[in-house]
């Protein structure tokens, strides 16, 4: 051992006694040093992780008809730093590529999304309904009714995961942190990071890497608020024709989404 | 509306949930630091100026890792519209407001009063959106364009009058027209110019 730390004393001097030297006369010939090759720095983002995430993200891309529940726990932080959580739930039914309706359900009541690839409606139970022309992929329908409307769907990553054509970030660092039941369910436990946000998945094990829960935390407010959401699939259920046509209650009204302007 | 499956969230939400010591702390002193006293609307409207609340919402968490068509990376909190002296008012207690930019001259807070002002509802905790930009504000004696996220009624309760016109619907009590406009975070209702004869 002790023969060990002098070899590798011995080379450390050695290394750092040759710069000094090169600098200081004519360059000599650098002392031939022995010494335990330093290990290769661990990559911030473990190639393992980012595999996971990729196979998970192919997984997702074979999917065309879906059912996905979350139930999901978010925080609010107020100005004293006090930090609230709130519970809502929402139920997707997916049919790729142009085809959703989402439910949502929190302490304000229950908001209805649908999109039949023509039209993107929101309805509330307060028997009024707003409705606009949309067309296109579900990636689109994201964005448009985000930016058009201001309707942010949560957990849009189960979406453009799946989406091959959605530009999404690559984390700059992540790793596994083990392997942990959800539900009753063995998975495997991810911990990521992004510019802003860092994230956690929990993916199951076996054939299917579906993600089962997730926790987003966001990093632009010191208290860092998180959003968790526990995740389940139900693949390929039955369809009805007419399930993703919105259908007015009776008696409801049509009305004009926030940004739209009023009539002159 | 009850929240529903919140039996089902608490085994997982026990594996989960480990809020960090610090941010514990940090509330703990934060709650020492924002004890500005919120100042509560006077029977006669004067032009206070209302302090930002220690129980404003500073900032959500946000719901997607890649939320899409984003300027900036808290999605689920954007400011929306007319930034400024733009309020976002969810209710009338302080708790469910939620501000960005310094209060408008004149903005009140708590309560409900009407004749000249706008109107905030004294319903509890819907402070939050949940599906999106939540409901703007434009504070100020209900200018056209201003939006609140209650119903508004009349002096006596009794709902507004619900009107048709030119296949729009229009709401008028105490003297002003509302559309009901979908926000968001729900049904919110903005004041328009009346409807053409």
């Amino acid at each position: 051992m002790a023969l060990l730390r002098n070899l590798i004393l011995a080379a450390v001097v050695a290394g750092t006694a040759t710069p000094l030297a090169a600098q200081a006369a004519t360059p000599a010939k650098p002392a031939k040093a022995v010494a335990a090759p330093a290990p290769a720095a661990k990559p911030a983002l473990d190639p393992d992780a980012a595999a996971a995430l990729d196979r998970m993200g192919a997984y997702l891309r074979t999917l065309k008809n879906f059912d996905i529940h979350v139930e999901s726990s978010s925080d609010t932080i107020l100005n004293n730093g006090q930090r609230i959580q709130l519970d809502r739930t929402v139920d997707y039914a997916v049919q790729m590529p142009n085809r959703l309706t989402a439910r949502l359900e929190g302490p304000q009541g229950v908001v209805n999304a649908t999109y039949d690839g023509a039209a993107f409606t929101v309805a509330g139970q307060d028997g009024y309904y707003a409705q606009a022309p949309m067309t296109g992929s579900i990636g689109n329908l994201l964005s448009k009714a985000y930016t058009a409307y201001g309707i942010d769907f949560p957990l849009q990553d189960l979406f453009r995961w799946g989406d091959a054509s959605s530009v999404t970030d690559k984390p700059t660092e992540g790793f596994k942190v083990g392997s942990a039941k959800v539900g009753g369910v063995m998975t495997d436990h991810y911990a990521f990071r992004q510019p802003g946000v860092d994230f956690q998945i929990w993916i199951d094990q076996g054939d299917k890497p579906l993600p089962r829960k997730m926790v987003i935390t966001s990093l632009e407010d010191a208290a860092q608020p998180q959003y968790t959401a526990l995740v389940n699939w139900k693949l390929n259920p039955g369809r009805t024709d007419s399930q993703f046509t919105f259908k007015p209650a009776p008696g409801a009204k049509q009305i004009r989404f926030r940004s739209e302007p009023a009539a002159k | 509306m009850r929240i529903r499956s919140l039996h089902l969230l608490a085994p997982a939400m026990a594996l989960a949930i480990m809020i960090p010591a610090e941010a514990l702390s940090q509330a703990r002193a934060g709650a020492a630091r924002g004890n500005a006293p919120v100042a509560r609307a006077a029977v006669n409207p004067g032009p206070a100026q209302r302090a930002q609340g220690p129980r404003d919402v500073r900032s959500s968490a946000q719901r997607s890792v890649n939320p899409q068509g984003r300027g900036n990376v808290n999605g689920s909190n954007v400011n929306v519209g007319s930034g400024g002296n733009t309020v976002v008012v969810n209710n009338g207690r302080p708790m469910d407001q939620r501000r960005y930019g310094a209060p408008p001259p004149g903005y009140r807070s708590g309560g409900y009063y009407y004749g000249g002002g706008y109107y905030y509802d004294d319903d509890d905790n819907e402070f939050l959106e949940f599906f999106g930009k939540a409901a703007v504000v434009t504070a100020g004696a209900a200018i056209v364009g201003s939006i609140v996220t209650t119903k508004p009624t009349e002096s006596n309760g009794s709902d507004c009058q619900e009107q048709m016109s030119g296949g729009q619907v229009y709401l008028y009590c105490n003297g002003k027209y509302y559309q009901p406009v979908q926000t968001g975070s729900g049904t919110g209702y903005q004041v328009v110019n009346p409807p053409p004869k």
